[in-house]
């Protein structure tokens, strides 16, 4: 595991770097564009999603393997630096959930479709999911970098509120049972919800123990080391192919509960 | 002074593989167990 990257004898891929990143998720992103197409879709054999399960499967698998024994240990932080192909990955994909879940909360209250609700519940749950993994992952670099698992850092705290807001709503539909107050509640609870992940985003710039942004965004500027870069891309398309096929799969799920909590159609009277 | 220098640390945080270890062995039991989750509850309402 340790500063294996450099090593000539390494088998190495013939297409590495920026290329292999921007090819990979340029192939998962024109699959989606694809099966976008209702008719395409219907004439698949297969649930769409499954191709792009397995090619995000395939993916993690090989990101992971690049993270841990192809990259160089981090300049300051060595092998701990490590962790940051699957921190940062999964940080970013639970905030694009969170936000996909704020703009489904928004058409379900502004269309008031089902879909729209069953994509909500989808993308926050798999939201929630992706933030408690940051979490962990956060606090078991938290405790090999800062010595501690957990601190009040302006970041930390905000990614924390964050995940309680969605845990707040997916308790809330748990809870509410008629089926058209659960769906308005819930969307004005992920409107709100939604509002945390701004906020999340820039509590970097605030004071505090974590770091400041490596990555910015707006300006295309980046501290991260070349190699360590594109490898944290790499596992970040990773983790976006399979959290697209995890959404797709809760959302079918939704779909089916949706469905049977449905009152039943009144019996048709002969006359 | 050369003493000195050879006596200070690198500035590198050394070994601690055992966390990263931890970190993405976490990362696959939380989508394995997901993903898990996510065929037992389609096969209940199935």
């Amino acid at each position: 595991m340790c500063c294996a990257g450099y090593d000539p004898t390494l088998w190495r891929c013939p297409i590495t770097g920026w290329p292999l990143t921007i090819g990979v998720t340029l192939l998962g992103l024109a699959y989606l564009l694809v099966v976008a197409v209702p008719s395409v879709r219907k004439k698949l054999p297969f649930a769409w999603e499954h191709p792009l399960g397995a090619y995000g499967l395939f993916l993690l698998v090989t990101g992971n393997y690049l993270g841990l024994f192809f990259a160089p240990g981090e300049k300051f932080m060595g092998d701990v630096g490590r962790i940051l192909h699957v921190h940062v990955p999964a940080a970013w994909i639970a905030m694009l959930a969170f936000l996909i879940a704020g703009i489904c909360a928004f058409g379900s209250l502004w269309s008031g479709k089902r879909s729209w609700d069953s994509a909500l519940e989808a993308f926050a749950e798999v939201g929630v999911m992706e933030a408690v993994l940051l979490c962990i992952l956060g606090a078991i670099w938290g405790r090999a970098t800062w010595e501690t698992w957990w601190t009040w850092d302006p970041r930390l705290t905000t990614t924390a509120v964050m995940l309680l807001a969605f845990v707040g709503l997916l308790l809330l539909r748990a809870v509410v049972t008629d089926v058209e107050r659960r769906t308005t509640w819930s969307a004005v609870a992920g409107i709100l919800a939604t509002i945390n992940v701004p906020i999340t985003y820039y509590s970097v710039d605030k004071a505090g123990l974590h770091q400041a942004a490596s990555e910015n965004f707006q300006n295309a500027e980046s501290a991260i080391d070349s190699v360590l870069r594109w490898v944290m891309y790499y596992n970040t398309a990773a983790f976006l192919f399979i959290m697209v096929w995890f959404a797709a799969r809760r959302w079918r799920l939704a779909e089916v509960r949706a469905e049977a909590a449905m009152p039943e159609a009144l019996p048709e009277v002969s006359t | 002074m050369i003493t000195v220098f050879a006596q200070m640390p690198s500035g590198m945080i050394q070994g601690r593989q055992e966390y990263v270890a931890a970190a993405y062995i976490f990362t696959w039991v939380f989508f394995v167990g997901y993903a898990a989750s996510l065929y037992l509850r389609s096969r209940e309402e199935a």
